[in-house]
């Protein structure tokens, strides 16, 4: 085509029909090759006066629907829809049409505009589907129990108030919520999410510089029936009180170390029978704590007879202080004066080791937790034994440990006069089983939802079976509840070790310490050389305390054990008053076996030598 | 022979992984394997027809991962596919690695 130009006129586009033959650019004229007229049946078709009138015209070609003027102005779409294209190939430009300004009512939209368009395309696109487990498919009462969240549940009565209570503080700005008395079982994650919403006003006058300060919310959640402690409220940072007395608490769990900034905590009236590791992270000194109640509850107490020989050496306490992780980090100097709650480790029991299988390896065995579930044909037994209290847990020195009784297998490999290749860390690569129970709870909990439906698995008739469709049955039997302790703790917040601090999905060594927990001040005086070291209630050994050397320090009792907390002085049962004060248990896990309270000479030299 | 640097693995489909001896002691199974006079150490050798090819491979960047990693702190976890999780599971318990091996005597 050599007449083509070289860019196509605008107006006409003659160079390209030119392609088409179909399409003569004049009419042809009437019986254009023949002057016989038309004598065959088809005649009488009405059809045949396409064939002859005028010639062929093809149709006008008149754009996208989408272009089309309205035909009436008062139609939505034809108005929304009109500036969004500029079309490419318009035959006839439309005729500018005044805009007015006004609200469509029918569409709630208030101007056209491509924003809408674009809005509505968004909408479409899906959330990437959750990498899930391909084994068993989720529970189907979980699935039925949690709707998608755009179609919530009807609220309960309780539910109602609590909703109400939480938004009147979201819009006013109130900071305390009180949540008290409603003899609420549970309460919803999302409610508690809201909770994060709450933001103080500032306060804004002429002169005084805008601050915007950090929310600190206060919650009450005391006189309840609060069966489990609701694990989403350790994402609600900005908690600074947190009340849960008189309520039903068996466990408190090891997410309430992620509230930092949390300064009064009560835990009385409940039925726990330990606290959590997790929380020592709290009660530091340089923490935030000041007021921690935790008394009466039905604590595990040691035995009293053990007492006196084990609580006696304080270096012994302070070197495993030194050896349990959160005392590492206090070992950071305080910059100013101090007072706060803090505590002091008197005794521990023995730990218990357990193998990948959950089996205990050792003679001494905690009472059933998180850590340490009970086997399936135990469970109902131990179900029924909830709430009666377990005798006096036996108490071991500081320096010795019960090695396990029973070495199984795989650890013999482990001997120090093995030659394999060994890690010189505690802290050193994961084994390639907890990554991959790891893995497989981080699937399933995926798959079941993030909810932390503990409250409605615990009430759920087919719990037990639960636990084990996690993993299909032609596996080994002891994946499942490894399986499922990695979901239930991961569930809880994690739990960390002891020793070396990292979050461990399969704790395999678990302890229990008890401590003293008392309200102390600490005063910096500027000028501390090397000044002296006082305590008021004159604790026997001073070099017991694992505090730092250059620091002035003056312990005040206040609070509830103004009485003599003399370390050396043998501590009954939980007997409150007379002088006797409360010990409360602290569960503490280790991540291997590796990671035990006690300094073994080899391992701590080659942690030396690594360094 | 026996003491060659590097051993192989073949799977159950027939692929051969060649390892650092070293590497691949870390498993007590595939020690016991090459210790004595079985055939598996005369050859330097070892075959695994139950272990698929793909799960191998895994462990075998396990061995690599740990062996890589095993004098420093922190260290970044491994990942590991979702759909092999099981697998694997299996695996590390056919390979015995359930528990960390670290210096750490306990008897």
């Amino acid at each position: 085509m050599a007449d083509e130009p070289t860019l196509p006129l605008l107006p006409s586009r003659t160079g390209v029909r030119k392609k088409r033959s179909r399409r003569p650019d004049s009419p042809p004229p009437p019986h254009s090759s023949s002057s016989d007229p038309a004598f065959f049946s088809s005649d009488d078709d009405p059809a045949i006066d396409n064939y002859q009138s005028n010639g062929r015209r093809k149709r006008r070609y008149v754009g996208t629907w989408y272009d089309q003027q309205p035909a009436s102005s008062d139609s939505a779409l034809g108005e929304e829809m009109q500036p969004s294209y500029p079309p490419p190939r318009r035959t006839r430009p439309p005729k500018p049409q005044k805009r007015e300004f006004r609200r469509q009512l029918d569409s709630g939209v208030w101007m056209g505009a491509e924003g809408s368009v674009t809005d509505t395309d968004d909408s479409f696109d899906l959330e990437p589907a959750a990498a899930r487990l391909p084994l068993a498919p989720p529970p189907r009462a979980v699935v039925t129990a949690m709707p998608p969240p755009p179609i919530r549940p009807r609220l309960s009565p309780q539910e109602q108030k609590v909703q109400d209570a939480i938004n009147f503080c979201i819009e006013n700005g109130t900071e305390q919520v009180d949540l008290s008395g409603m003899d609420l079982k549970t309460i919803p994650e999302h409610q508690i999410r809201a909770l994060s919403n709450i933001a103080p006003i500032p306060n804004v006058t002429r002169d005084v510089a805008f601050e915007q300060k950090e929310p600190e919310i206060q919650l009450f959640l005391s006189n309840n029936l609060l069966r489990r402690f609701p694990v989403a409220l350790a994402n609600v940072e900005h908690i600074t009180v947190l009340s849960l007395r008189a309520n039903r608490l068996v466990t408190i769990p090891p997410a309430i170390g992620k509230l930092v900034n949390l300064s009064t905590l009560n835990v009385a009236q409940n039925f726990l029978n330990f606290l959590p590791g997790e929380l020592l992270t709290l009660l530091r000194p340089g923490g935030k704590m000041r007021n921690f109640a935790y008394e009466p509850n039905r604590f595990w107490q040691p035995q009293a007879a053990a007492d006196a020989a084990v609580a006696a050496n304080a270096r012994h306490a302070t070197q495993y202080e030194r050896l349990t992780f959160p005392s590492q980090q206090a070992e950071t100097k305080l910059e100013s004066s101090w007072s706060g709650a803090t505590t002091k480790v008197y005794a521990r029991t023995p730990v218990q080791f357990l193998d990948s299988a959950l089996n205990t390896c050792t003679s001494f065995a905690l009472p059933p937790t998180i850590y340490n579930p009970p086997r399936l044909r135990e469970r109902s037994q131990a179900q029924q034994q909830e709430g009666v209290p377990v005798s006096p847990l036996e108490v071991e020195p500081f320096t010795t440990l019960a090695t396990p009784t029973k070495p199984i297998y795989r650890d013999m490999h482990h001997l120090p006069t093995d030659s394999s290749p060994r890690s010189k860390h505690p802290r050193g690569p994961r084994s390639l089983f907890e990554l991959a129970v790891r893995t497989c709870a981080a699937a399933s909990i995926a798959a079941t939802g993030d909810d932390s439906d503990d409250d409605r698995t615990a009430e759920h008739p087919n719990h037990h079976r639960r636990r084990t469709d996690l993993v299909p049955s032609w596996m080994p039997r002891h994946f499942a509840p490894a399986v499922q302790r990695a979901v239930d703790i991961r569930r809880q917040g994690g739990a960390t070790c002891a020793v070396c601090g990292r979050d461990t999905a399969m704790p395999m060594a678990l302890w229990v310490e008890f401590r003293h927990i008392r309200h102390m001040s600490i005063v910096v005086e500027e000028n501390a050389g090397r000044g002296r070291e006082e305590e008021e209630d004159g604790e026997g050994e001073r070099e017991g305390d694992w505090y730092v050397d250059e620091m002035n320090t003056t312990w005040l009792n206040t609070g509830n054990n103004n009485n003599n907390n003399n370390s050396n002085n043998p501590v009954g049962n939980g007997v409150e008053g007379g002088g006797m004060m409360m010990l409360v248990p602290f569960l503490r896990v280790a991540c291997s076996w590796a990671c035990v309270p006690v300094k073994v000479e080899g391992v701590e030299a080659e942690r030396e030598e690594g360094r | 022979m026996a003491d060659s640097k590097y051993i192989t693995l073949i799977s159950s489909n027939g692929f051969e992984f060649v390892v650092l001896r070293e590497a691949a002691l870390v498993s007590p199974t595939i020690k016991g394997m090459l210790r004595g006079g079985f055939k598996e150490a005369q050859t330097g050798v070892c075959e695994f027809p139950e272990i698929s090819a793909h799960v191998l491979e895994k462990v075998v960047d396990y061995f690599h991962y740990w062996y890589r990693n095993r004098d420093k702190e922190n260290v970044p976890d491994m990942k590991i596919p979702v759909e092999m999780c099981l697998e694997l599971l299996m695996a590390a318990s056919y390979f015995n690695l359930e528990n960390m091996p670290v210096a750490r005597p306990l008897q």
